[in-house]
């Protein structure tokens, strides 16, 4: 029995890790191959690397697009993780008849799909100047609503009498916060900051509405212009932007799970 | 007092990094959109494999006929990109962040003149326009005003694989003047002799086909007092029936052929032949392997329209200006200069990028006397700028999109026998003025 | 004395909660709730282009007898129903069998199984596109295997369109569920699971009987943020299927785009559209809320 359980665990595992991995197998050696030979779903990898390489480094500047990536990325998810986790704070841990209808109206507004307000935003970040600017993708990003919501739902197992207790012996609330929640939630920041910069990363209507010119393009945005700009698309160039585009998540990924893999140990000494 | 400290110390932060966000802003690059300076152009295009360095040709040239110190920046831009942007400009107001020029789309050009009426310029003061193909002009103008300067022509012909063709039993004389039921038949005939596909689209996504026949007979989705026209247009019912057989008998490979698996088909030999404009010569001419073994014609006739004509036209765009910006007066000038007066930067753009312009006077130059070896020495050009001379006027109304959307979510339902031709065309109608929401 | 103090806590801690929210009030002030409003205003307009026609309540009427509206709608709901518990499950049990002890290739798995949610949304419905062509390589493989005699035409097919749509989201979303329930589980504190083995309790019932009932509230989350995702799905049917064919897998959103971007720029009936959709997905929130708290 156990044999045959273990069995079908490791059949499981190895079967979706298949699955889950075999697009990006498919997309590497595509980077290799022309369009026509990716169309046709060809499996191996073939010779034209350079080739998609030299077309698409010398008509874009990819450096400058992965740049421009980053720092949006960065800085919203800094920004988000801050505001988002000190309004989680707030609402769970200070509860307010006020602040609780701000929060159901917050939870609210996270149901509105974002083509709704685009002519809206628009108008804003023209007003503040701020058409073309990494600034108009960054600003409405950091006050991310699911966060708020993912926090909050994080700090309730969060045990007040740590907070009383800290109370007690004289620090302020801020304090108690960055001293004592902040160390004791990692694993929850690890998470919302793998969303956030997923979100930031992959945010692809802003970017298309307010970012003009290539200069400020993102990796996303320059994926789907190079799949749309020309009637006969390069998917071999295609393909690596797409491989360019996913190594930076990639590393933070690999960077977090060591953060998991701790946590885990941590969770299973006997 | 500690969390006073830390509250000040957050929102400077905050405010810091706000501010250093911001500083990105000077070293903005302000020439990919219209700017202040007077000797800045901007031209938004798609496709860089034509219209991108054909407008950077255009730039070159104006340079050398005495605007030494011009500068015309050419963006490259996906033509929905161009829309959203424009319509996201213009509604809110803001005119900032848009360019000077852009190239637009034929059957979205009546859309824009018409409902951002003022956003363009007005152009019949400066270009003349009898110049032009008349179809176009036509379709560039509004009231008494013209609003976009024609480019290239959507001239379309039947191009076909010689080789298949014979496999299955047919001539080149054979292939001359079919209507569309006989391009079917010799479809399925094709298919059973060679196994090949006949051609590459997606049937029920088949509306290029549509368009062709409908403006081959001078028709459209719209009838002349603009509304929604298809449950008793004879083109696109009898255009129905033939996607509708091209679909039973899976004569067309299903893929995108405007995607490079469409592309692919074609160039790797898949598919015996394609209706398309004179634009997509050079993608058939990119498969040199196959040299000699390309023949071209007119497209099929309708049957069942009085009048139709083996003349159509598929795609096309023409260059607006617009009339908010800064640098308006050297924008016209410059399409002015070019795009309606330059024969030689015509002949240039012909033998570099197969494009076949709608400026008239061009057309008498020796390049469209080219013998095109690949085509079996057959004056390609020549062929196709004579039809398009003959190709039906047609006004492409305001919402040739919302058109071609309501009758791609109803085809497969008809091919499938869910809804007979005349359920399936009434169901588009409706469904065209829910989207329009006449 | 008493009451005193516990009215000057409260009163300090009606200060003490804006410290905390006065960021997310003021963001959410300036970029949600004045463009809220004034999508509102919009959505008692009909618009074509840059005329304004003020029209009352005539955009809710229009959308009542829109069929393309619901239709749209039903396809979100298909998605819904399908995907969102495929992926749950599969999630869950992911993360299970990844936080059992002893388990060989644990980093490889992790990473594996992570790896879909490295790919921007973009990029993966471009991906899949290819792959499920007709004479791409899912078909190449099936028929190979013998699974299938003829090639499936994944997204030409009413049918197999939707499959195909599922399939893509439960690829790209199955890991970043996972996510969540591991993170979750490292909040289950230690002793429970070993009390649980001490208990000789088996897989399956640690499963079931501690780590579901543990994970709850992080179940409940994700339920109702991939309920949310779902029924704004715009990204990837508009990159994998563009809505076709014949609107089988158009969405709400993609449909608000189009009267947005595509049609006639109808701005109006786009917030009508979208207040639509935000009744929809409030009704459905609160009532998974309702369900996961009534045991």
């Amino acid at each position: 029995m156990k044999k045959l359980m273990s069995l079908l665990k490791y059949s499981f595992l190895i079967i979706s890790s298949f699955i889950s991995i075999f697009p990006f197998y498919w997309m590497i050696a595509g980077a290799t191959n022309t369009s026509n030979q990716i169309a046709e779903g060809k499996l191996t990898f073939g010779d034209q690397l350079w080739v998609n390489l030299q077309g698409l480094f010398g008509a874009y500047n990819i450096p400058l697009i992965m740049w421009n990536s980053l720092k949006i990325s960065g800085i919203t998810v800094i920004f988000s993780l801050l505001v988002t986790s000190l309004a989680a704070f707030g609402f769970e841990k200070f509860k307010t008849k006020t602040s609780e209808w701000i929060y159901t109206i917050i939870l609210l507004f996270m149901m509105i799909p974002l083509a709704a307000l685009v002519i809206p935003l628009f108008k804003i970040m023209a007003g503040l100047q701020l058409v073309n600017q990494h600034l108009a993708i960054i600003l409405p990003a950091v006050n991310n609503l699911f966060l708020i919501f993912f926090f909050r739902q994080s700090f309730k197992s969060f045990p007040n009498e740590i907070i009383d207790a800290s109370k007690i012996e004289g620090a302020s609330n801020y304090a108690i916060f960055f001293r004592i929640v902040f160390p004791m939630m990692k694993s929850t920041y690890a998470a919302a900051a793998i969303y956030a910069f997923m979100n930031s990363w992959n945010s692809y209507l802003l970017p298309l509405i307010f970012l003009q010119t290539e200069n400020k393009y993102t990796m996303t945005l320059l994926i789907s212009s190079l799949s749309s700009a020309s009637y006969v698309a390069n998917y071999g160039m295609q393909m690596i932007a797409i491989v360019i585009a996913t190594v930076p998540t990639l590393i933070l990924f690999l960077v977090m799970q060591k953060g998991f893999v701790k946590g885990m140990t941590g969770s299973l000494k006997m | 007092m500690m969390k006073k400290k830390l509250g000040v110390f957050f929102l400077g932060v905050f405010s810091a990094s706000l501010l250093a966000a911001c500083t990105g802003g000077p070293e903005a690059n302000p020439e990919d959109f219209a700017s202040g300076d007077e000797n800045t152009i901007t031209i938004w295009a798609w496709d860089t494999n034509f219209n991108i360095p054909i407008a950077e040709k255009a730039a070159e040239y104006y340079k050398q006929a005495g605007h030494e110190d011009a500068t015309v920046n050419v963006v490259e831009m996906s033509n929905e990109d161009t829309k959203q942007k424009l319509v996201s400009g213009f509604t809110s107001g803001v005119s900032e962040g848009l360019p000077d020029i852009m190239l637009m789309d034929d059957y979205d050009v009546q859309n824009y003149i018409t409902n951002y009426d003022g956003k363009f310029a007005e152009l019949s003061n400066d270009i003349d326009f009898s110049q032009f193909a008349e179809y176009k002009v036509e379709n560039a103008s509004k009231d008494d005003g013209v609003y976009a300067v024609p480019f290239d022509s959507g001239s379309a012909g039947l191009y076909y694989r010689t080789d298949y063709l014979e496999e299955a039993g047919y001539t080149p004389e054979d292939m001359q003047d079919l209507t569309w039921s006989e391009f079917v038949e010799i479809g399925k005939d094709v298919k059973e002799a060679t196994g090949q596909w006949f051609v590459a689209f997606i049937p029920n996504r088949g509306t290029h086909y549509i368009q062709m026949a409908m403006q081959s007979a001078g028709l459209w989705y719209f009838d002349e007092s603009g509304e929604i026209y298809l449950k008793d247009n004879p083109a696109v019912r009898e255009m129905a029936e033939i996607l509708k057989a091209i679909e039973e008998n899976q004569l067309a490979k299903p893929v995108d052929y405007f995607a490079p698996e469409g592309i692919g088909a074609v160039t790797s030999g898949e598919v015996a032949a394609v209706n398309s404009a004179i634009w997509f010569s050079a993608t058939i001419r990119s498969a040199e392997d196959q040299a000699g073994k390309w023949a071209y014609t007119n497209v099929p006739k309708l049957e069942t329209v009085d009048t139709a004509t083996p003349y159509s036209n598929l795609g096309g765009a023409s260059w607006v200006v617009l009339e908010e910006s800064p640098n308006k007066e050297m924008a016209v000038d410059f399409l002015k200069t070019e795009f309606a007066g330059n024969d030689e930067f015509y002949q240039d753009i012909l033998v570099e990028n197969g494009a076949v312009g709608t400026y008239l006077p061009s057309q008498t130059g020796e390049a469209y006397q080219f013998e095109d070896p690949f085509f079996n020495d057959a004056p390609i050009y020549k062929d196709f700028s004579e039809w398009m001379a003959e190709i039906p006027g047609v006004d492409y109304g305001n919402n040739t999109q919302a058109a071609v959307d309501a009758l791609r979510s109803v085809l497969q339902d008809y091919f499938d026998g869910n809804l007979t031709l005349d359920e399936m065309l009434e169901k588009a109608e409706e469904n065209y003025t829910m989207q329009v929401g006449e | 004395m008493k009451a005193h103090l516990k009215v000057k806590r409260k009163r300090s801690q009606k200060q003490e909660v804006w410290k905390f929210i006065v960021f997310a009030v003021v963001l959410s002030s300036i970029f949600l709730l004045y463009p809220i409003f004034y999508s509102m205003y919009l959505s008692l307009h009909s618009m074509q282009g840059l005329q304004s026609v003020f029209v009352g309540f005539g955009n809710y009427l229009r959308m009542f007898q829109d069929d393309i509206f619901v239709k749209a709608l039903m396809n979100n709901f298909t998605f819904l129903i399908f995907q969102v518990p495929i992926m749950v499950i599969l999630g869950l049990l992911m993360a299970f069998l990844l936080n059992t002890p002893n388990l060989k290739g644990r980093t490889f798995f992790k990473l594996a199984l992570f790896l879909p949610c490295v790919t921007s949304l973009v990029s993966y419905a471009v991906l899949f596109k290819m792959m499920f062509q007709i004479g791409g390589i899912i078909n190449n493989a099936l028929l190979n295997i013998g699974t299938i005699q003829s090639p499936i035409d994944w997204l030409n097919s009413p049918f197999w369109v939707k499959v195909t749509v599922i399939i893509a989201l439960c690829w790209r979303w199955t890991g970043y569920n996972m996510i969540f329930y591991l993170a979750g589980l490292q909040n289950i504190s230690d002793d429970t699971l070993e009390a649980a083995d001490i208990d000789g309790a088996n897989g399956f019932q640690k499963f079931f009987q501690v780590v579901i009932p543990q994970l709850k509230p992080v179940i409940v989350f994700t339920t109702i943020t991939s309920t949310i995702g779902t029924i704004q799905l715009f990204d990837e049917v508009v990159n994998l299927t563009g809505g076709g064919p014949s609107n089988e897998t158009l969405t709400a959103a993609q449909l608000i785009y189009n009267h947005s971007f595509i049609y006639t720029s109808n701005f109006g009936y786009s917030a009508t559209l979208s207040w639509a959709l935000v009744v929809i997905i409030a009704v459905l929130s609160i009532v998974q809320l309702k369900i996961s708290n009534r045991d």
